[in-house]
């Protein structure tokens, strides 16, 4: 199941602006948001195993339910400025297609509406690996947050992992 | 009185004033000459009664000398002109012719003194003459001695009997003139005068020269004593002249001088010290006098202060019974307090035994509440897993679209609840720190307190020692007051003593004092006598400088 965004029901009544749902999380200072229908599940935090010859970003690799999912650190990887997160307690475990890997999270802010006018154009002052995932962006409560492309994030990673 | 009557330089008149004898005019006048002058007097009286004597003595000789050269010679021409005539005078007794005879008078008129000369025969008769009229009119006829000589006035006649074998023939007379006697006579006459003046002169300058020898240097004595008299030492010694008593003088009077100007130097020296030493003495005898004053001044003072003692001592007699009294107070209370000290350590015993048990349970309580911070967990997890489980849920809501939106409100539903959860069990943990905390403080009081208890335990025993011990000085103290009592009260009548004996220093340093200040009003004086005794030796120059 290939979905990038889901069209909220709500949107599809006449005169109104189609509504975007987003399964919006946080991990330090940096809130995400991406399509609920690519979150597989919320996991409590779990001991990765780490693997040889991986950028450093790649945390290792987790066991769930007997699938090995590797464990992605989004801060390291947008290469941020400030420190990881020490209360990070979640794991959000994605799918694009038939790839899964976790993310992790200090976070989960829920699964919030956001309207068509709210989103922003991506900024031009954001890193290369931030920009070249990010599929917009919008404010909530004052928070930036960084609508991310999975399907772009997983084409990059797998990018950089094999150039290896 | 000595006064100058009258001083011109060369010599002085002194009358005696009152002092003179009124009857004794001349004698004063000789007396008031000057010693130069009166040796000029005698000399000159002594020399002109030795011109006088010799102008009396020696013309007269002269005279008598002349008168009988005269004499001679007249007789001698007499005699030869006679012993002439003797053959003539027989040749004209019988020729009758006395031209033989003339010849011969004409020879003894040579001699110009002869100014007349007569020749006359036995009877008388003038036989020859010349400028004879007048011849030998003084004399007598009659002649008895062979020559006779007659002095004139201005004549001197000579009879000489010519004779032939002892029987007178004949008369010669001659007159000779007296006229170059006289002026032999006159001229002898004019040098003994000037010889005598001549000597009277010399002998006078002698005498002034002599008298002003001796009467100088007595006139250099005089100024340089009268210089002396004025204070003045420092003079040139005299100039010794020869070795008579005017030298003498002179040396003895410089003698003088020297021992003056030493005695006056050493007199000068000694009354300076005098004068330093006095000056010391009365300096010593003012401090003296002060120290004396300051001693008796501390006489009295010591005399307060033993009275002062005494009363001190009388009353630290009083103080030792009262210590006594007040010990034997302090031994009652100090048992007292032992007892009251031993129920104390009960009752801290007491006290210990209940920390132990509030400790104790304290510690059973914190074990509980850290039970409960156990179970809490338990719940925090569950709630976790809760708010997982209903995020999951809501997720799965989500994806099934309309169908799935009740499960979803359900789901938030349990997500709330369990946020509730999670905040109720962070009040819970919140006051479980505190609690445990106070618990903690509790424990660590009860310990500390347990700890105090047991060292106040620990300190009432040694105080309950202390007490033996004060008990058993204070028994010592009691002893002791009594025994100061005792001493203060022997020390009483001995500062009694003292302020008696004391009393009697004072009068002794009042007599000392005393003594001391005549003793310094003699110094005074003894230094104002020593200052004018070194005035009076100060007029006394004794060098020029």
């Amino acid at each position: 199941m290939m979905v990038d965004e889901q069209i909220d029901d709500t949107s599809k009544t006449p005169g109104t602006e189609p509504n975007r749902l987003y399964f919006v999380f946080r991990d330090g200072h940096e809130a995400y948001a991406v399509p609920p229908t690519s979150v597989v599940e919320v996991i409590t935090k779990t001991k990765a195993t780490p693997v040889p010859f991986t950028p450093d970003w790649l945390d290792g690799v987790i066991s769930v339910r007997g699938a090995i999912v590797p464990v992605l650190d989004l801060f390291r990887y947008f290469r941020l400025p400030s420190k990881i997160s020490t209360r990070r307690n979640r794991m959000i475990l994605v799918g694009v297609g038939p790839n899964a890997f976790a993310i992790w999270s200090d976070q989960i802010v829920g699964v919030e509406t956001v309207e068509e006018s709210r989103m922003e154009p991506p900024l031009s002052n954001l890193t290369d690996s931030l920009l070249k995932c990010l599929s917009g962006q919008f404010r909530t409560e004052g928070i930036m947050v960084y609508c991310i492309d999975l399907q772009k994030l997983l084409e990059e990673t797998r990018g950089q992992v094999k150039a290896l | 009185m000595w006064c100058r009557v009258r001083d011109n330089g060369t010599g002085f008149f002194r009358c005696l004033g009152e002092q003179g004898h009124p009857g004794n005019g001349m004698r004063k006048l000789i007396g008031n000459l000057s010693v130069k002058w009166k040796m000029a007097l005698a000399t000159s009286l002594i020399l002109l009664l030795a011109v006088a004597a010799m102008l009396w003595y020696f013309p007269r000789h002269q005279r008598q000398a002349l008168e009988s050269g005269m004499k001679t010679k007249v007789t001698a021409v007499a005699k030869m002109i006679s012993w002439s005539l003797v053959t003539e005078m027989d040749a004209a007794a019988v020729s009758m012719d006395v031209k033989p005879i003339e010849e011969v008078i004409a020879s003894a008129k040579q001699d110009q003194d002869l100014i007349a000369i007569r020749v006359e025969d036995a009877n008388g008769s003038r036989l020859t003459g010349w400028n004879d009229e007048e011849i030998n009119r003084l004399e007598p006829s009659a002649v008895d001695k062979p020559t006779q000589v007659f002095f004139g006035k201005d004549t001197l006649g000579v009879v000489e009997s010519i004779a032939k074998d002892g029987k007178p023939i004949g008369l010669l007379r001659m007159d000779y003139s007296l006229a170059s006697f006289h002026e032999e006579d006159r001229a002898a006459w004019r040098f003994g005068f000037l010889f005598a003046l001549l000597i009277f002169a010399v002998g006078s300058l002698l005498a002034a020269l002599v008298g002003y020898r001796i009467v100088r240097p007595l006139a250099s004595m005089t100024s340089t004593i009268k210089r002396m008299a004025g204070g003045d030492l420092s003079q040139d010694p005299l100039p010794v002249a020869g070795h008579d008593e005017i030298g003498s003088l002179a040396l003895a009077f410089n003698e003088l001088l020297t021992q003056m100007r030493e005695l006056t130097s050493k007199f000068n020296i000694m009354s300076t010290t005098m004068d330093e030493r006095t000056s010391q003495i009365l300096s010593t005898a003012k401090q003296q006098e002060a120290g004396a004053a300051q001693q008796a001044a501390t006489v009295s003072e010591v005399t307060a202060t033993m009275e002062e003692l005494a009363a001190t001592a009388q009353q630290i007699a009083k103080n030792a019974e009262a210590v006594t009294r007040s010990a034997d107070d302090a031994a009652n209370a100090v048992e007292d307090g032992r007892d009251s000290l031993v129920t104390f350590v009960q009752s801290m015993a007491g006290i210990e035994s209940g920390n132990k048990t509030i400790n104790d349970n304290i510690v059973q309580l914190n074990r509980h509440v850290q039970q409960i911070r156990g179970i809490i967990d338990l719940i925090n997890d569950i709630a976790d897993r809760s708010d997982l489980l209903a995020l999951n849920a809501a997720l799965e809501g989500t994806k099934a679209g309309q169908a799935g939106k009740g499960f979803l409100l359900v789901a938030a539903e349990m997500r709330r609840l369990a946020e509730n959860v999670f905040s109720s069990t962070a009040e819970i943990k919140q006051l479980i720190a505190e609690v445990t905390e106070a618990t903690n403080a509790t424990v660590m009081a009860t310990e500390s307190g347990m700890k105090t208890t047991r060292e106040g335990a620990d300190r009432a025993g040694e105080a309950e020692k202390a007490f033996g011990r004060i008990i058993a000085t204070n028994e010592e103290t009691t002893r002791a007051s009594k025994q100061i009592s005792l001493a203060t009260q022997q020390q009483h009548t001995g500062t009694e003593q003292i302020v008696l004996a004391m009393g009697e220093v004072a009068e002794v340093s009042q007599k000392w004092v005393e003594g001391i200040r005549d003793t310094t009003r003699s110094v005074g004086e003894l230094s104002g006598i020593i200052s004018q005794v070194k005035a009076l030796v100060a007029k006394y120059r004794i060098s020029r400088t």
